[in-house]
């Protein structure tokens, strides 16, 4: 059972983890590799005059090809190593909008973005004059392909865009976004830190210009992230940040010719154990049938939308959430009393806005449950959940401190 | 040690209507700005502070049960308090809170929270308006 494999469902036989959304589990692989490199590996890389530093670093770039086969990138060069989405997002704002945008050109992005998606256009449109344009969402918090055809425009040079929103869990058709954006000559920066792990990306069908995610909510590590890029816009990028490893040469009169990409933006020691770790976590799903543990997914997560739909003391926000992110709230009950109370029956789940501000008022809520779903889940942990959802109430929530 | 079911009224009343639950604009009133770190909770008090009394307290905002009614409750108490002994009581409330001795007959309804020491999650969501109000009253008293 893929279950087994999880250590951290096996130590705690009795939580119910439903906030995948927020960090995923990893397998005994992915941790037995980190492991190894501490135990009898530790090396730094790109030191090739040992044996050691030389296998390491070998190791370390075969992770590149790893990942580019896993999202279908044209070159390992498209794949830089950051410390994790944000990161990655930082990266093409301040190494792409800061170097090609100008005054009055338009950063198109939505009302129910992640605060690691928005607020690093926030100091570029700052910087360089650039405007931010917010596209209008549909009632339901739902994006609308027709407000962003309408919000397109030859001003427009970057669209900034989470593939999955965070809190509404609703998929936006890349594919559909890029062909619009390009016939306008604007690039497209994709934030798939929600999608990653659950749905199978191809950056060449999708088109897209960057791409951003992180590790940990792959089943890999924390602290690491990829940043992929077409080649010629990582090219036309500049690091946000300078250290040793990303030069070729530099002099004292401030000259500075600096390495091709990924290697440019990879500056100082990477997070070598990470960078192997999310290797190893990309590999285990291949060897488990991704697309059929996607399946799962999907059918855990239609599963958990057809019985909490059936408790009259829930508001349900996303009934039509095509990924696996259910938010809601309980009827009269604060929302993070809600889930201290669920944590009282060992369930996680998430409160609150879930760094996507603006989208409050969209809701008119100031916060909300998020439950999100993992293949590792099992329908009788939703069941368990459901009846203890069912008999919530604010006393309920309140027994813990009386 | 006062019975569960009366805290739990107490917890319930000041939640489901919190006293001085109004946003004031008036220029001569102190805002404190309460922004919970881990959670949504957010509030304003706003304090009429005349010769080192507060003379008014008022307060808006959204948070949780916990926060929401200790705030309400703290609002009741403080008015017409000089700020020495609303810091007093504020203290004594943060020690009951933190688990530490405290001098329960200063509290009134705050005993009604007695029990949040014993759960980490729900620490916080009890401090929080406490713990603005005293960096703010600590501007005026002459005590800590």
């Amino acid at each position: 059972m893929i279950r087994d494999k999880f250590p951290m469902l096996k130590n705690n036989p009795s939580l119910i983890y439903f906030d995948n959304a927020a960090t995923t589990f990893k397998p005994q692989e992915v941790i037995a590799k980190i492991n190894e490199f501490y135990t009898n590996s530790t090396t730094n890389i790109n030191r090739g005059d040992y044996d050691l530093s030389y296998k390491i670093s070998n190791e370390f770039e075969n992770v590149r090809e790893i990942v580019r086969t896993f999202i279908n990138a044209t070159s390992v060069n498209e794949i830089v190593f950051t410390s994790g989405a944000s990161a990655s997002l930082n990266t093409v704002a301040y190494g792409y909008g800061l170097t090609n945008l100008k005054k009055g050109d338009i950063i198109l992005t939505s009302e129910s973005e992640h605060s690691s998606s928005i607020l690093p256009w926030f100091r570029v449109a700052d910087s360089t004059g650039a405007i931010i344009k917010y596209i209008p969402l549909e009632k339901d918090g739902s994006f609308s392909i027709e407000n962003f055809k309408k919000s397109m425009s030859d001003k427009v040079k970057v669209v900034a865009l989470a593939h999955i929103s965070n809190v509404l869990g609703y998929i936006i058709d890349i594919k559909q976004i890029s062909s619009i954006a390009h016939s306008y000559g604007a690039i497209v920066s994709i934030d798939a830190a929600q999608s990653i792990g659950h749905i199978k990306i191809d950056v060449k069908d999708m088109d897209v210009d960057f791409l951003s995610f992180s590790a940990h909510k792959l089943y890999g590590p924390s602290g690491v992230g990829v940043l992929y890029g077409k080649y010629h816009l990582l090219e036309s990028s500049n690091p946000y940040f300078y250290g040793g490893g990303s030069n070729i040469t530099y002099d004292n009169c401030g000259n500075l010719k600096l390495k091709n990409s990924p290697y440019k933006f990879e500056s100082g020691t990477s997070n070598i154990e990470g960078v192997l770790g999310l290797g190893r976590a990309i590999e285990f799903l291949n060897e488990n049938d991704f697309e059929k543990l996607i399946l799962k997914e999907k059918e855990l997560t239609r599963y958990f939308i057809q019985e909490i739909s059936k408790l009259d003391n829930v508001i349900l926000y996303n009934p039509k959430t095509d990924s696996s992110i259910i938010t809601f709230n309980i009827k009269g009950i604060f929302a993070q009393d809600v889930c201290v109370y669920l944590n009282r029956h060992n369930i996680c789940v998430r409160s609150g806005l879930h760094c996507a501000k603006i989208l409050a008022k969209v809701l008119e809520t100031e916060g909300t449950i998020r439950a999100s779903i993992s293949f590792y889940n099992e329908k009788s942990e939703i069941d368990r959940f459901i009846e203890v959802l069912k008999n919530v109430t604010l006393d309920k929530c309140l027994e813990d401190i009386l | 040690m006062i019975d569960k079911e009366i805290k739990r009224q107490i917890i319930i009343d000041h939640y489901s209507t919190p006293r001085n639950f109004k946003e004031i604009l008036a220029e001569n009133y102190k805002v404190v700005d309460l922004q919970a770190k881990s959670c949504v909770d957010s509030f304003k008090i706003y304090l009429d502070i005349d010769e080192e009394v507060i003379k008014d307290f008022k307060f808006q905002g959204k948070g949780c049960a916990i926060s929401t009614a200790s705030i309400s409750i703290l609002s009741k108490m403080l008015i017409d308090q000089k700020v020495e002994v609303a810091l007093e009581i504020i203290e004594n409330y943060l020690k009951m809170i933190q688990g530490n001795e405290y001098d329960e007959k200063k509290l009134e309804e705050l005993v009604a929270f007695d029990g949040v020491k014993n759960q980490i999650a729900r620490i916080s969501c009890a401090s929080l308006g406490a713990n603005g109000l005293k960096e703010e009253l600590k501007k005026y008293g002459k005590t800590k």
